[in-house]
């Protein structure tokens, strides 16, 4: 872990073109690879790391749990009239759940034994990304509930300002002048041109 | 009309080049740009909006403005999914696969400019197929029926290994994933509700809109955030590279852009397919012919030039359906169908017949709409591509706002907007452990149309009217080759003496 | 120089429109007689069907011309999806003042059975405005010349004939089981996604016949390429047709459209809405609107209206299965 990170360090700002995002993998953080893959050019040596197994093992887990859950679901679906039969409602999911089950069941044999697997890891997540996700996502959800609630020039205001600062703006323009516009256009937008009742 | 001039295309032609109806075209261009550009407000939505507008207007008019703003939209929807990887319209999914790709590399100009021309000659080649082959054309859809379609879909749904961009296994999960969501609702033949869990808005099928506002666009975006890092705060200006394709670019347009307008056209006439399914078909099949082919999905500028033209080529095909069958060719076509009964205008094989000059009428109007709008997005694009020269948390707050406002706009509805969200968080999720996000949109379009159409075959005549009927033969004994042949071909290539010929990889990575 | 005219003159009013000015129609209209104390403020008029098609352009064409009857604005919204029970839940949440409407179809009377909780008698009927009777038609070469030839050979072969429908346990699918109950026959349902492509099935013979608003159907029939058996209304609609009725089939139907209120709505609100909708619908763009989609327009009063919703329920109970 600790050397990978020097690794990066060096290479500041020489992110290869092929890099998923682009952005620079410079910061020295400390999560752990469990949680998360490390970047395309250090893939080849998590390869050989047992930690990495389990995440790659992920993948096929969620399929397969995903194909159970949808057909348990396509139990819960009554069939109603008399055009049930075994080619009724139930069958194109069933179908569906199949597909998912066999497309996980052949990832999780090709995890257990290929011994090189070609997988692309994306960008390594930060702490501070992390969390700014959560209240991002939060703060989104508290916005889409105050449509029709609140006047909408209000919410979307605070909701950029409060994202803008979260995402490291500090200087007051950015904080109040840019939320002021895009608050202006979509008002004018939807408001006034489309006359969408926001 | 001056009665020496009495030839449908002239006629049709003059009553397009007056000043009232140059007024509209011009309305319409920019309304179909603003609309292009605003993920979540689709050509759809501005076309019925404009349908109380333009029903005071004669029908030349009312279609003036309809029909600029479906072929202007056709290039804004671009822009945002090259630039931010969110399609502006459902029309340019397949535009992110490659577009995006293609901009983060410091190619958006080019990409810029090649999709603006493909879609320009996709147009053109869908408004010949209107203008040459109408009736031939519509006459041949008529043998689609549910078999038959069943069988197109069957086809379709063998583009999920190519939309995987080599993790085929996952793809395909990611596709059954897809096909799962499309059941979510109302079932097509005896409306029982399916995995509605008592939410009532489900009874209606997840929102398609919201669904790949969130997958594409609020996922890259979530994911930007979680990888981001402080030291790199600011965004560095992206190169732009070359604005226009040189030479030897030209060259190596000229397959995919002939293989994306013959995709289009084709596509365009079978009813209710739309410029989404289209483009990604074409996508997939200037892949299946390109040299390059371990390019597509990581920037290709032939995928992306492919796919543009053939989802703008459906254009024709669909008002081709539209106005010889009856029958709307796509959901803009739908809007629309409204709009010119109250005209008086009756969509139907009739019209080719008794309204030769309104149908010349429509070709111009598309041609000059493609023009117009050709140059003014080369004109336009260079200011949008300031974009991305703003500052990554700008970038963000502008693409979450503007997709969350713009999914409540479609249906006036918070649960839409949850939809989305809920999206983007599965979206990320796919991103972060490889599921590619194409094969699920792909199954959520045609998971729809292939179950209903199934279950309707079944029901005219037992499995007895798929395999009697020799197009939906044909077609899946197709789909099948393609699945097969290339482990055929690896099968083959293990005999000795031909292990020097150079395998391509099959369905064993993932 | 007229049509550049006119073009200026709708140019400016997208514009207008586009820009928000639109301003409320003043008072010139006059309002109700019976009680002037209502409208006083904007009404919301609500679509439970995605913009364009017939039901949007009902509510479109009627805007301005209960704006010219109300002396108030009445803005128009879209509220699609779940079968149209996302309006209809909505309307019955809000506050019974006559300021909250949505337009109504036949689904208010048939949702219950479809597994939705929702029943004509959570609203208060304002007023029904357009009407569209059915018709069944078969392909143009269809060995049937009238509907009793159909309903002869399905006695003889149960089961086998196919019709289209735009939808399952749309009113249509209904009707078909409606028939079959009255001729004592049994036919397979095909339930198509809307009226456009049912109508088409049968164009293509995918289907052997197709129950369907003769609306849709008769631009086919016109172009020679479907044939009409029987129309399902009391009076004959087409020239040369038969009704059901005259053939010896007791059924006649149509689809709707009306206007609802929350229920709790005062008798008086609804009396002046019914009333202005009544001259709204009588009005010559009212018409001439419905006349070129084939739709005619039919007025029922808030009394009227709601008897009828309350009757097609009864119906369709037994019809919806």
């Amino acid at each position: 872990m600790r050397s990978r990170h020097e690794h990066d360090t060096g290479s500041r700002g020489m992110a290869p073109p092929s890099s998923s995002l682009g952005e620079g993998q410079a910061e020295a953080t400390l999560v752990e690879d469990l949680v998360d893959g490390a970047s395309i050019s250090e893939a080849v040596h998590a390869l050989e790391r047992p930690g990495n197994r389990i995440r790659d093992l992920v993948p096929a887990a969620v399929s397969i749990t995903v194909g159970i859950a949808i057909s348990l679901g396509s139990l819960q679906i009554n069939a109603r009239g008399g055009q049930s039969g075994d080619f009724g409602p139930s069958f194109w999911p069933q179908t569906t759940a199949l597909i998912c089950i066999v497309a996980g069941a052949v990832v999780l044999l090709q995890v257990l034994l290929l011994r090189h697997r070609p997988i692309e890891y994306p960008e390594r997540m930060t702490w501070r990304g992390g969390l700014n996700v959560l209240a991002t996502i939060v703060l989104l959800f508290a916005y889409a509930q105050s449509f029709r609630q609140l006047p909408f020039w209000t919410t979307t205001f605070v909701a950029s300002v409060v994202l803008l600062y979260l995402f490291g703006i500090r200087s007051w323009k950015g904080l109040l002048l840019f939320p002021a516009i895009i608050t202006a256009i979509l008002h004018f937008l939807f408001a006034v041109a489309l006359r969408v009742p926001l | 009309m001056n009665t020496l001039l009495s030839s449908p295309i002239l006629d049709g032609l003059s009553s397009v080049f007056e000043p009232s109806t140059l007024l509209c075209l011009v309305i319409g261009v920019l309304v179909g740009m603003l609309v292009g550009v605003f993920p979540g407000v689709t050509a759809t939505m501005a076309i019925a909006l404009a349908s109380g507008f333009t029903l005071t207007l004669g029908p030349i008019q009312g279609l003036a403005v309809m029909i600029t703003i479906y072929v202007s939209a056709q290039y804004g929807d671009r822009i945002p999914a090259i630039l931010v990887n969110t399609p502006g319209t459902p029309s340019s999914i397949s535009s992110t696969f490659d577009g995006y790709p293609l901009a983060k590399s410091g190619k958006a100009g080019i990409a810029l400019t090649s999709s603006a021309f493909g879609t320009a000659v996709g147009l053109i080649c869908g408004t010949l197929v209107l203008a040459i082959g109408g009736i031939p054309l519509a006459r041949l859809a008529m043998h689609f029926g549910p078999a038959e379609v069943f069988g197109l879909v069957v086809f379709g749904l063998t583009m999920m290994v190519g939309v995987s961009t080599g993790r085929i296994w996952k793809g395909v999960a990611s596709g059954a994933f897809g096909l799962f969501l499309a059941t979510v609702g109302r079932d097509p033949i005896t409306s029982v509700s399916r995995y509605t869990f008592g939410i009532n808005e489900l009874n209606s099928g997840v929102s398609f809109i919201a669904v790949i506002i969130g997958l594409f666009g609020v996922a890259e975006v979530i994911n930007q955030i979680l990888t981001y890092r402080k030291s790199t705060g600011v965004a560095p200006i992206l190169q732009l590279g070359r604005w226009f394709p040189d030479k030897q670019t030209m060259k190596q347009l000229v397959k995919p852009v002939l293989i994306g307008s013959a995709t289009g056209s084709a596509m365009g006439l079978v009813p209710a397919v739309g410029g989404d399914i289209a483009g990604i078909t074409g996508w997939e099949n200037a892949r299946r012919a390109s040299k390059n082919k371990k390019l597509f999905g990581k920037g290709s500028i032939e995928g992306l030039t492919a796919g543009d033209t053939s989802s703008a080529a459906v254009l024709g095909g669909s008002i081709t359906t539209t106005m010889a069958l009856g029958v709307p060719g796509d959901s803009v076509m739908a809007v629309m169908i409204g709009s010119m009964l109250i005209w008086g205008i009756q969509p139907g094989p009739s019209l080719f017949a008794n309204q030769p000059d309104l149908v010349w009428a429509i070709v111009t109007i598309m041609a000059l709409a493609t023009l117009i709008t050709l140059v003014l997005n080369l004109f336009r694009m260079k200011s949008m591509i300031k974009l991305l020269e703003l500052p990554k948390p700008y970038l963000w707050v502008i693409i979450l706002i503007f997709c969350m406002v713009g999914t409540f706009a479609i249906g006036n509805s918070v649960f839409d907007v949850m939809q989305m969200l809920v999206f983007g968080l599965i979206g990320t999720f796919m991103i972060r452990f490889g599921f590619p996000p194409g094969p699920a949109v792909l199954g959520l379009v045609l998971g729809p149309l292939a179950e209903s159409n199934l279950r309707r075959a079944v029901l005219i005549d037992g499995w007895a009217s798929i395999y009697t009927s020799p197009i939906a033969v044909t077609l899946i004994s197709i789909a099948l080759l393609v699945v097969l042949w290339p482990l055929l071909r690896n099968a083959v290539a293990l005999f000795p003496g031909q292990r020097n010929r150079a395998a391509t990889p099959t369905g064993l990575d993932s | 120089m007229n049509k550049l005219y006119k073009a200026g003159i709708a140019a400016v009013a997208v514009m207008l429109a586009l820009s928000g000015c639109s301003s409320a129609q003043g008072e010139a209209g006059g309002g109700g007689d019976a009680a002037p104390e209502f409208p006083t403020k904007d009404i919301r008029l609500v679509v439970p069907w995605a913009p364009g098609g017939t039901g949007d352009l009902t509510a479109r064409t009627m805007q301005p011309l209960l704006e010219e009857e109300l002396g108030v604005k009445v803005i128009v919204e879209n509220m699609p999806g779940a079968n149209g029970s996302i309006a209809y839940y909505w309307l019955a949440d809000q506050k019974p003042d006559g300021y909250s409407l949505s337009l109504i179809g036949a689904e208010v009377s048939t949702l219950q059975y479809l597994d939705y909780d929702l029943q004509p008698s959570d609203y208060a009927a304002v007023a029904q405005a357009t009407q569209s009777p059915g018709a069944v038609a078969v392909p143009v070469d269809s060995p049937f010349e009238t509907i009793g030839d159909l309903i002869e050979y399905s006695k003889e072969n149960p089961g086998k004939l196919t019709f289209g429908n735009p939808g399952p346990g749309s009113i249509w699918d209904a009707t078909g089981n409606g028939l079959m109950d009255e001729t004592g026959v049994k036919w397979t349902s095909v339930p198509f996604d809307g009226e456009a492509p049912s109508i088409q099935a049968a164009v293509q013979k995918d289907v052997d016949f197709v129950i369907a608003p003769i609306a849709t159907i008769k631009p086919r029939l016109d172009e020679g390429l479907l044939r009409v058996l029987a129309t399902l209304t009391d009076e004959p609609a087409l020239d040369g047709v038969p009704t059901a009725k005259q053939e010896g089939i007791e059924l006649s139907n149509a689809s709707f459209i009306a206007v609802a209120a929350p229920k709790g709505t005062p008798e008086d609100v609804l009396q002046i809405l019914s009333d202005a909708i009544g001259k709204a619908t009588e009005s010559d763009e009212f018409v001439k609107v419905l006349e070129k989609q084939n739709i005619q327009p039919k007025h029922r009063n808030p009394q009227e209206l709601a008897k009828f919703l309350q009757e097609e329920a009864d119906r369709y109970g037994v019809w919806i299965r």
